[in-house]
């Protein structure tokens, strides 16, 4: 009898063991898709017959920023819309925090917060109105719109319009306000878009905070210096379509050739000059400019994210 | 539930916060309470009244001269009185005769003519006789109502026009509703609200529960400073003024989807607006009347209301109009929810 019972462990043991290891492939992509917070597949849109977005594909892991540069009109809106819910991808597909938007969208939205590019505040309404009003749409009865606009760092009077905010204040609020529901994941639409630099760091502070607390936040911008500063990775878009995702470390270290610039004085003027740090005969036409000429100034310069969107898309960010 | 009331409060909060939109509703009823107070309830004043007298007109013409606030016409025969009173020329007519050496006295009223002139007339012609005759007694004295009988449908100017102002006051809501969704769209206010877990049809919803509080709510208060509700009255009016609100709503969506620019909006509204009240007008101007305002769904609420209001009818009595409007209304209100949901999605 215990033979019996011991084969048939022995048995089950087996059977089970080798149903996980024929499940282990779908577990650990399971594991790795519970890690994505944000995934795109393919993801299409177009306006009547302009192509806006034309399949795109990526994710953002869990408490990561992932920096979606690109120019004006490469598509970085209708990408943000399509992952909040907004518009309808034609093609592929979106799934936020392992659901689908095709099917779990007001699920999806309970815990996501999104920053859109136009200020679409209540105008005719004060700050705190503004925020309890889009808290109470999800539920939250008690919110700390003190603490929420410290963190913001908006002074307001109680009374006051948002009509008569500045420009920057309308954005802390903006910020303020996609926060309001203690948010999972984050979209922010051009956050410091035509900012001072006060302003512009204060919703930058936000944005470490939040994610210093463990938010994964999608992070649109055509500011190269903020997508370097702020994000993970990056990814390049224009004309609707991702030319690259990394770092943006290894951005730089992979495509940005790194210079050097040296001034000396020629002729009464002043000529520069740059010298690839790659370049081998470098250091022979440095030998060759302090042996003539006198030098009033030699520095190395790293490429720029800005540098590198050229190299990929031929195009410039600004302008 | 709980996502659709918060909604409700603040886009009640919104429209009162506009101050064009809060000062032309507000406005609009408060002065058309008193416009209608200060008209006079009892028509026209200066009274004026034609006589015709077989003999002794100079004695009559210094006597009546005496009367005042009277204004006199002198006929020249019996059948030029009637036409006096006919071509409502003059608000009654008076004729003295002596057939067979009996005074007669015969007093001709216009079936125009509301009530309220017919017996100062009957008090005036009364008085003249016994003036004239110095005895009453030996007067006969016949009452003659020209065209068809209407006793006791002749209503004043201004209660006929109180249901014009209700009507204005439901078509201010074009304007008030229209501007709140245009510029849920145009401010993109709706798509805050849309990436919450409120949903479109929830965002609808609110809407019309906004539309149809305010219109609701501003008709009523309309009534009460225009001495429309009374016990009788409460009820019908209350279930017309629900249907011409939802009228109201329907129409303001598809005003508020199409209009790009408040300057937009208020061109539409203003069209809508016009087309909405002209059957209100008719009733004042009856001669305007012409067949396509039946064409006008607006019509279907103005003659029962009025019917109700001025006239002590019953709900009963305008089943088909309200049928009608009951119709318009949903077809309506579905053309307007279908263009605002092409809208936002
Ligand atoms: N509602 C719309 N109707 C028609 N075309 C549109 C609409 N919105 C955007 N587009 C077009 O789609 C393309 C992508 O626009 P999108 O707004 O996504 O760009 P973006 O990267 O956000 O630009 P920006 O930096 O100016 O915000 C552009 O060519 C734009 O003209
Ligand atoms: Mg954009």
């Amino acid at each position: 009898m215990m033979g019996f019972n011991g084969f048939f462990f022995e048995f089950k043991f087996w059977c089970d063991f080798q149903f996980f290891l024929c499940n282990m492939q779908s577990y650990v992509k399971m594991i790795i898709e519970m890690e994505k917070a944000v995934s795109a597949e393919n993801i299409t849109y177009s306006y009547n017959k302009k192509l806006a977005v034309d399949h795109v594909s990526f994710h953002i892991d869990k408490g990561e920023i992932l920096g979606f540069l690109g120019p004006n009109g490469a598509g970085k809106s209708t990408t943000l819309k399509m992952l909040v819910g907004l518009l309808v991808p034609q093609d592929g597909k979106v799934s936020i925090l392992g659901m689908n938007t095709s099917k779990e969208l007001k699920k999806i939205q309970a815990q996501i917060g999104v920053c859109f590019e136009e200020k679409n505040l209540y105008e005719e309404m004060s700050a705190v109105e503004n925020l309890k009003f889009f808290a109470s749409l999800f539920g939250v009865r008690r919110l700390d719109v003190v603490a929420l606009l410290k963190k913001v760092n908006l002074s307001v009077e109680k009374r006051q319009k948002v009509a008569s905010f500045s420009k920057g204040m309308k954005q802390r609020l903006m910020m303020a306000r996609t926060l309001v529901n203690y948010p999972k994941v984050l979209f922010l639409d051009e956050p410091t878009d035509g900012l001072d630099p006060v302003s512009a760091r204060a919703v930058r502070d936000v944005i470490l905070e939040e994610k210093g607390k463990g938010a994964t936040i999608f992070l649109t911008t055509h500011d190269m210096m903020e997508a370097d500063k702020l994000s993970d990775r990056v990814a390049f878009i224009n004309d609707g379509k991702i030319s690259v995702i990394d770092t943006p470390e290894n951005l730089k270290h992979e495509h940005g050739k790194r210079i050097l610039r040296i001034c000396y004085r020629l002729d009464g003027g002043v000529r520069e000059e740059e010298l690839s740090l790659e370049d081998k005969d470098m250091s022979k036409r440095i030998d060759e400019i302090s042996s003539k000429y006198s030098i009033l100034d030699m520095h190395t310069e790293e490429a720029t994210l800005e540098d590198i969107f050229i190299k990929f898309t031929g195009r410039k960010l600004v302008g | 539930m709980n996502r659709i009331l918060p909604i409700v409060k603040k886009d009640v909060t919104q429209i009162f916060r506009n101050r064009f939109i809060a000062v032309i509703t507000f406005l609009a009823i408060f002065i058309y309470a008193v416009i209608f107070h200060i008209m006079p309830s009892k028509v026209e004043e200066a009274y004026s009244m034609g006589f015709y007298f077989e003999k002794g007109r100079e004695v009559a013409e210094e006597q009546i001269s005496k009367e005042e606030g009277l204004e006199v016409v002198w006929a020249d025969d019996e059948e030029g009185l009637k036409k006096l009173v006919e071509n409502e020329d003059v608000q009654a007519g008076l004729s003295f005769t002596l057939p067979e050496g009996k005074p007669k006295i015969v007093l001709y009223t216009s079936s125009q003519t509301p009530e309220e002139i017919r017996e100062a007339g009957d008090v005036i012609a009364r008085e003249a006789a016994y003036n004239l005759s110095g005895y009453p007694l030996n007067v006969e004295f016949n009452e003659v109502v020209i065209g068809p009988d209407l006793i006791g449908m002749q209503v004043p100017l201004r209660n006929k026009m109180r249901v014009l102002f209700v009507v204005v006051i439901l078509a201010v809501e074009f304007y008030a509703l229209g501007n709140l969704i245009s510029e849920e769209i145009r401010k993109k206010t709706a798509d805050a609200i849309l990436v919450t877990p409120v949903s479109i049809s929830e965002f609808m919803t609110a809407k019309v529960a906004t539309g149809i509080f305010l219109t609701f709510f501003e008709g009523i208060l309309a009534a009460f400073l225009l001495n429309i509700i009374s016990v009788d009255t409460v009820i019908p009016f209350a279930v017309l003024l629900l249907l011409g609100a939802f009228l109201v709503v329907a129409v303001s969506f598809v005003l508020g989807t199409i209009s790009r620019s408040f300057l937009g909006l208020t061109a539409y509204g203003t069209l809508f607006m016009v087309v909405f009240m002209i059957p209100a007008f008719i009733l004042i101007f009856p001669g305007g009347y012409s067949f396509w305002i039946n064409a006008v769904p607006s019509y279907y609420l103005i003659i029962p209301l009025d019917g109700i209001v001025n006239y002590g009818y019953v709900l009963s009595d305008y089943l088909p109009e309200m049928a009608y409007l009951g119709s318009f209304d949903l077809v309506m209100l579905l053309l307007g929810l279908y263009v605002l949901r092409r809208r936002l999605t």
